[in-house]
């Protein structure tokens, strides 16, 4: 869990879903002076939680950090091409863009951009370990690994936020253990899951609980390798052969147990983006006759050169480590398997996933990813020429353009109708089977009111609101 | 006697360095990245090229080898790969009395079992104490500690809503709330060892009472309690003191487990996190304790001997 929201505020905030943008540290929402320029108000007074003023200044520091080049950081792109930020007085924040940068306000309210202090930066060094915000909470004690206790930071910008005088996060490595905290009323609130059973004993174990059903904003993917080294998936017919063999609502019934909606190149998450359901499962891959699919897949397999089907490396973890990623892995072994497609599972823990991913060194994969609130960062990552998150090295000319053009397109429509048409080759190119977006539920003590279930990597949202009753 | 202390000390060198040897080129083996799993899979090249000329990760592997052996000589295990400045010798000192205290707790519950299981089990051998001590220490013995662990947390919270205390409080802050955490996962550890040492103990008792000198003994007039404790106790104890010696490693091993059904911070759950990690010089740092310990325990276990039998010599 990331608790960095909890302890940092940013210039914008998400609140709840991925639906309105509100201030957190700023008067209001940014002056948009021209397509590249932005001004940012602070409000009048705001502190770190040490008592030292938070200013102008820190900002600049801040969003000159993440942009600076040497610094390597993966958000960087969440600064956008930044030209210059003026600080004409203590609360003024003036960002000049060398280009129109669509997803830029709504960057500055996601979890990466927390501001910091300069002052403690440069005093505690660049790999400084102890934090100074100016978020709702401190930490007022912490051992590594095991929990960290919260308090309320008295110097917050909010004077009303937050409600509880105290949070204290544990780690629990074990699931069993973990949900046994919760069925003894231990913890008020954990992580989510999709099995159905699983939430069903829980429930029946503890009246005290409240089940919180909710989208997300990730997805279940089957990642193929469109590298040219990859005799079997450099050839879009094989990708679009085992797109079509897939029987997605058969994997969703093994794997999520709590059900979902198959998922195209944008989650439902996004519902202003994806390709409406209705629309998405008339398309090949997705409409409810496999027959039709299977000999479609069929003709594409004995035309790329594998009538008989195919041996491929899937990498994937163990259950311990990632009980979705097995579970799925195990599913489509079993799918593909009745066409010839022969899935050798490369079983490891999440760092040998991660190494895979990042050296390219598999035929497929079943993985899950998103979490994002901007749908540049959901979109253009997993699919741009030479970005770190396109793990399947994919690469198609036409799509680079379009996911550029979305970048610059400040108009909301225009921008939709972008992405759409980004979706439509993407369901052509297939550089990834779409698997699922599952329903989560979050288990939640009825104690704990105003929580909201959030299953971004930002959680700031999350007990944003949310209080105890006694 | 001295002497032998010192040769066995010496003896530990070339122990520890195999130990070393093995730990270092393993955790090369497994795949996956380490400055990947580090920094994360959004991480860029340049940051991951950066990590690795940090941490001198491009060096040759003997050139790492001997560098990460050479620091140990001085006592020196290291810098954890996660955060900067987090020398692995100050984690593992943090960690380890959670872990040795879980270890005591479970010595202490598997002694406490076994030693009036065996000796009455050895004693009224055939009667249903005996079948029921057995059965018992066969119970112990067949069921792994974490499913005992996992059992122990779950099912009370199922039954009666309640879980052990999952918040860990240290000694010197209440010792009370301390020791309390240690009740069930001491019990879930210790199950196994006081299995296999009842059945030790009562095997041995079997065949000592057996002996010439016991008859002799009881011939005597010698009151049953006081040949059973006096003069065959002492015999019988020297194969199960090795076998509670070599059950240490077991008991350490177990605690990885244990802890994190528990939520102990001890070693063994810091070893897990560290190996997911990728946080080579917290595995070895940890591994290479661990082994040291194990060989000081059996040192002691063997110093025991000549306590036990007057008749022992070290030379």
């Amino acid at each position: 869990m990331n608790l960095g929201p909890h302890l940092y505020s940013k210039l914008l905030r998400w609140d709840g879903g991925i639906e309105n943008i509100l201030p957190d540290l700023t008067t209001g929402l940014p002056e948009q002076v021209d397509e590249t320029t932005y001004t940012y108000k602070l409000k009048p007074d705001t502190k770190f939680s040490d008592g030292s003023p938070l200013t102008s200044e820190d900002v600049k520091f801040t969003y000159e950090r993440i942009a600076k080049a040497e610094n390597a950081s993966p958000h960087r792109y969440k600064a956008g091409p930044l030209a210059s930020v003026d600080t004409p007085d203590e609360q003024t924040i003036t960002f000049k863009l060398s280009e129109p940068f669509a997803p830029f306000i709504s960057f500055s309210a996601t979890g990466w951009m927390m501001i910091l202090s300069k002052k403690f930066v440069d005093a505690a060094g660049d790999r400084f370990q102890d934090v100074l915000g100016s978020g709702p909470y401190v930490i007022s004690a912490r051992q590594k690994g095991v929990s960290t206790q919260f308090k309320r930071n008295p110097n917050h910008h909010n004077p009303e936020r937050p409600y509880p005088d105290e949070m204290d996060f544990r780690v629990i490595p074990d699931a069993a253990t973990l949900d046994a905290a919760v069925i003894a009323n231990e913890l008020d609130f954990a992580a989510s899951g999709t099995d159905k059973s699983r939430i069903e004993a829980m429930l029946a174990a503890n009246k005290d609980l409240t089940d919180m059903e909710h989208a997300s904003h990730h997805w279940n993917m089957f990642i193929m390798n469109c590298r040219d080294t990859n005799l079997v998936f450099k050839d879009k017919r094989m990708r679009q052969a085992m797109n079509l063999l897939i029987d997605r609502e058969l994997y969703q019934a093994i794997v999520h147990s709590t059900g979902g909606r198959p998922s195209g190149p944008v989650t439902w998450g996004f519902s202003n983006y994806a390709i409406p359901q209705d629309d998405l499962i008339q398309r090949p891959g997705y409409r409810p006759d496999k027959d039709e699919d299977i000999k479609e897949a069929k003709a594409l397999m004995e035309a790329a050169g594998f009538p008989d089907g195919v041996k491929l490396q899937c990498a994937t973890v163990t259950a311990a480590a990632h009980a979705t990623y097995n579970a799925g892995a195990l599913a489509l072994k079993d799918q593909l398997a009745q066409y010839g497609v022969e899935l050798e599972l490369g079983v490891t823990d999440m760092a040998g996933i991660q190494a895979k991913r990042a050296e390219g060194n598999f035929d497929c994969m079943v993985y899950v990813n998103g979490g994002s609130q901007e749908i540049d960062e959901h979109i253009y990552g997993p699919h741009r020429t030479g970005q770190a998150r396109n793990v399947n090295g994919f690469s198609n000319d036409a799509i680079d353009a379009l996911l550029d053009k979305q970048r610059i397109t400040l108009d909301d429509a225009e921008r939709k109708s972008i992405i759409m048409e980004v979706q439509e080759l993407l369901l052509d190119e297939v550089p990834t089977a779409w698997l699922a977006d599952p329903i989560y539920h979050s288990l939640v003590n009825k104690r704990l009111i105003g929580y909201q279930p959030w299953l971004v990597f930002d959680r700031s949202s999350e007990l944003y609101d949310a209080w105890i009753k006694a | 006697m001295t002497r032998y202390v010192v040769q066995r000390l010496f003896m530990v060198i070339p122990v520890l360095l195999g130990v070393t040897l093995v730990t270092f080129f393993a955790m090369r083996v497994i795949p996956g990245d380490l400055a990947q799993a580090t920094l994360g899979e959004n991480a860029t090249p340049e940051a991951v090229a950066a990590f690795r000329e940090e941490h001198g990760l491009d060096d040759p592997l003997v050139v790492q080898y001997l560098r990460w052996v050479g620091g140990l000589a001085r006592f020196d295990l290291g810098d954890s790969f996660r955060g900067a400045d987090q020398p692995v010798l100050d984690e593992v000192l943090r960690r380890l009395p959670v872990t040795f205290e879980l270890a005591l707790f479970a010595l202490f519950f598997s002694l406490i079992i076994s030693f009036p299981a065996g000796i009455i089990s050895a004693v009224k051998q055939d009667s249903l104490a005996d079948y029921s001590a057995r059965i018992i220490s066969m119970f112990g013995l067949a069921v792994p500690s974490f499913v005992m662990g996992s059992l122990m947390f779950t099912l009370p919270a199922i039954w009666w809503g309640w879980i052990p205390p999952i918040r860990y409080t240290g000694f010197t802050d209440n010792p009370i709330d301390n020791m309390a955490l240690f009740v069930l996962p001491g019990l879930a550890l210790g199950a196994g060892l006081a299995g296999s040492v009842t059945r030790m103990i009562r095997s041995q008792l079997l065949e000592v009472l057996r002996q010439d000198y016991i008859r002799t003994a009881r011939a005597k007039g010698v009151a049953g309690h006081l040949v059973v404790y006096r003069h065959a106790m002492r015999n019988a104890l020297i194969p199960v003191l090795t076998v509670i010696g070599l059950q240490v490693g077991v008991l350490l091993g177990g605690t990885i487990i244990i802890e994190s059904i528990f939520t102990l911070p001890g070693l063994g759950r810091l070893m897990i996190e560290s190996v997911s990690l990728r946080d080579y010089p917290m595995v070895q740092g940890i591994v290479v304790f661990l082994a040291f310990a194990y060989v000081v325990v059996n040192l002691l276990v063997d110093l025991t001997y000549a306590w036990l039998d007057p008749r022992i010599r070290y030379s």
